[in-house]
């Protein structure tokens, strides 16, 4: 051990970095090594430093993984960029960071909430026939900080960095808070510094107004604790109470392990390093909850419903990142979305944004392309009536999500209650595996004959 | 007039650098050029990547987005700097990309296992030592901020002179000083409750007289 109490003295402090790097003249070494003998704290800083590394630089580099295959995969690479270097980078993260879902995303308009006063304009007229409710759109900044404030950790104004919309994990359009604070900073996602990473543009309040018109649905995200407290409740009007109760009746006390279960299973190996963390992710989805260990490299999203049926929806074994290329769909910008929307959100059935059905058959939602270029066409100036439009079919397709996994919801629900085993799907597997959690002497390879046989002709889980 | 501009104030041109041609010919869209530039940089930028955030998953991938980044933005190089230093400058601008997507990231998964390293053994054994030494020292990096960590390894495990690194971390001659006496500070913090100085000196010593 050292004694950690001991610091350079103020006078030399400054000069013994130098010193040790070889900064320093010869007259000035020459003071510092003088100085040394008399003084125990810049002493043992230099000793310290010096013991510190001698010795392990070469072994330091030894140390860096090494990758045979690597300059040959970069180069073909290098081979599949369009023109040769011409294109800017700054455009493609640009286009792409928008789609990157960040966070403390509020979706505003009014599900069940009677409908506040629109600060300025109403498109209703605009509003698609599809979508009962109206828009409120136009709200400034500062309206959403005193939204925030109201429903959330208060936001300091004087340090938020900025209040913006954004796309949403499902392709929504939402609200993304960043704040400079440091306290708040670690609740809005630590995004101090990302403003500039994100919306680099000088058309930026051009691109904003836009993307307001096509803001709609009022939700809020949830953040649950691992004991299935609510964390952080945005928005969700009287729905909070209802999913605690729903939490902790369906967890028992027992959450981390199950979902640790859930995350073993689905990713096909246990890890030492998995601690869960619950949080329901979706807006208008309730009932699902995104499970994430904290290796940071796997997470599930788990339907609370199916939760409680113990149907696991989607399952990422391993996050490959993709590399710019693989997406490619002509000069649009594909690489940062992808990467993005695969490490944070769901695609399974890569290229497929962000949504949870119980087939691939009944995947619905937009293409990581079509995202792309719907973002795409925002940024570059799309009018308002042919961003509604597209956000009446984003609306649509997500409605039939909803509906197809309130129908998946209830068959599981059947499902289990006419056999002792549940079903879990996964993507990758090309069909359905039951497992046991809770009943941890059950073997899921059993289990899994037994659930590719179809029960009663009511399980919809299974791969045809 | 501090150092740092004094330098700016003299228009520098780094025609003679050694990488000057190398440049201009990955600019002029010689594919050969460019493969050089790769093997040349490689593995600088590799370790560069693996000591800022150690993580061998990931790694290969944000060094090829490093050199496709420099792949696409060479045209944009105005040999303001040498080029080395220009890679370096993405390399590290990447790597902090990168910290903050997963600070992201971190938050949805909303905590971390906190894994604490082991203490330095006080056996004598010089090569398990220096393994563990190295550990120790990334797990301590690991724990310092990013600028702090950052500037470390560019000083002492890429032997960049204070003005390289003020280049490349585009900072004052007189921050580099300060921040990374405040680096090697925090990192000392961090590391010596699981220091043992003695038994470095007991194997150093031992190697000597064997």
């Amino acid at each position: 051990m050292l004694n950690t109490k001991m610091n350079p003295c103020k006078n030399f402090q400054d000069e013994l970095d130098p010193y040790l790097d070889g900064e320093l003249n010869p007259e000035s070494a020459e003071k510092v090594e003088s100085h040394l003998p008399g003084c125990e704290g810049c002493r043992e800083y230099v000793s310290f430093q010096k013991s510190l590394l001698t010795g392990i630089k070469e072994d330091w580099k030894k140390d860096v993984p090494s990758n045979p295959y690597f300059y040959a995969g970069l180069m073909e690479k290098i081979d599949r960029q369009p023109a040769g270097p011409q294109l800017s980078w700054g455009k493609l993260a640009f286009a792409g960071s928008a789609l990157m879902i960040v966070g403390v995303f509020v979706f505003f308009s009014v599900s069940n909430k009677p409908q506040t006063e629109p600060t300025q304009e109403i498109v209703s007229s605009a509003q698609p026939a599809s979508s009962a409710q109206p828009l409120i759109t136009g709200l400034k900044s500062s309206d959403m900080l005193a939204f925030l404030y109201q429903e959330m950790v208060p936001v300091d104004p004087a340090r938020t960095e900025y209040v913006r919309l954004v796309t949403g994990d499902d392709g929504r359009p939402g609200l993304l808070v960043s704040a400079s604070d440091e306290k708040t900073e670690t609740i809005y996602l630590q995004l101090s510094g990302m403003a500039d990473q994100f919306f680099p543009s000088e058309r930026e309040a051009e691109i904003n107004s836009q993307l307001q018109k096509f803001a709609g649905i009022l939700c809020g995200g949830i953040l649950v604790d691992r004991k299935g407290q609510l964390l952080v409740d945005p928005s969700v009007y009287q729905l909070k109470e209802k999913i605690q109760q729903k939490l902790a009746g369906l967890l028992g006390g027992k959450v981390n392990e199950n979902l640790k279960n859930a995350l073993a299973v689905l990713t096909g190996k246990e890890s030492g390093l998995v601690k869960t963390s619950l949080m329901i992710s979706f807006p208008e989805r309730t009932d699902l909850v995104k499970v994430s260990s904290s290796d940071e490299n796997e997470y599930a999203l788990i339907s609370v419903d199916a939760f409680t049926v113990r149907s696991l929806r989607q399952a990422v074994p391993r996050f490959s990142r993709l590399v710019p290329g693989e997406f490619q769909a002509g000069a649009e910008p594909s690489y940062a979305v992808v990467e993005t929307q695969k490490r944070l959100f769901t695609p399974s059935q890569p290229g497929v944004v962000s949504v949870a059905s119980n087939s691939p058959k009944k995947e619905t939602g937009l293409t990581l392309v079509e995202a792309n270029q719907l973002l795409f066409s925002l940024r570059n100036g799309l009018k308002p009536e042919e961003v509604l439009a597209k956000k009446a079919a984003l609306d649509e397709a997500f409605n039939q999500y909803l509906k197809d996994t309130q129908e998946l919801a209830k068959q599981v629900k059947l499902q289990r209650e006419q056999s002792a085993g549940f079903k879990v799907y996964v993507p990758n597997s090309g069909g359905v595996k039951v497992v046991g959690f809770g009943s941890s002497n059950r073997e899921p390879d059993s289990l899994k004959k037994k659930a590719s046989k179809k029960e009663n002709g009511t399980t919809t889980l299974d791969n045809e | 007039m501090d150092a740092r501009a004094a330098v700016l104030d003299e228009p520098i041109s780094y025609e003679n650098s050694p990488d000057y041609e190398l440049a201009i010919a990955c600019q002029s869209g010689d594919r050969k050029a460019f493969q050089r530039l790769v093997r040349q940089y490689q593995e600088k930028v590799r370790g560069l990547v693996y000591s800022i955030l150690s993580d061998p998953d990931t790694m290969d991938d944000l060094v090829q987005e490093i050199f496709i980044k420099v792949y696409t933005s060479i045209n944009r190089f105005e040999h303001r700097s040498n080029l080395g230093t220009w890679i370096y400058r993405i390399a590290v601008n990447h790597c902090r990309d990168e910290i903050r997507r997963r600070r992201v990231r971190r938050f949805f998964s909303m905590e971390k296992m906190e894994l604490d390293p082991m203490e330095m053994s006080p056996t004598a054994d010089k090569a398990l030592l220096k393994k563990e030494r190295i550990e120790l020292v990334r797990w301590g990096l690991s724990k310092v901020s990013e600028k702090h960590r950052t500037i470390i390894v560019l000083r002492d495990f890429e032997d960049m002179s204070y003005e390289q690194i003020a280049e490349v971390l585009n900072l004052e001659l007189g921050t580099v000083k300060s921040r990374l006496n405040r680096a090697r500070l925090a990192l000392k913090d961090v590391i010596s409750p699981f220091w043992h100085q003695e038994s470095l000196n007991d194997a150093e010593h031992e190697n000597e007289s064997m």
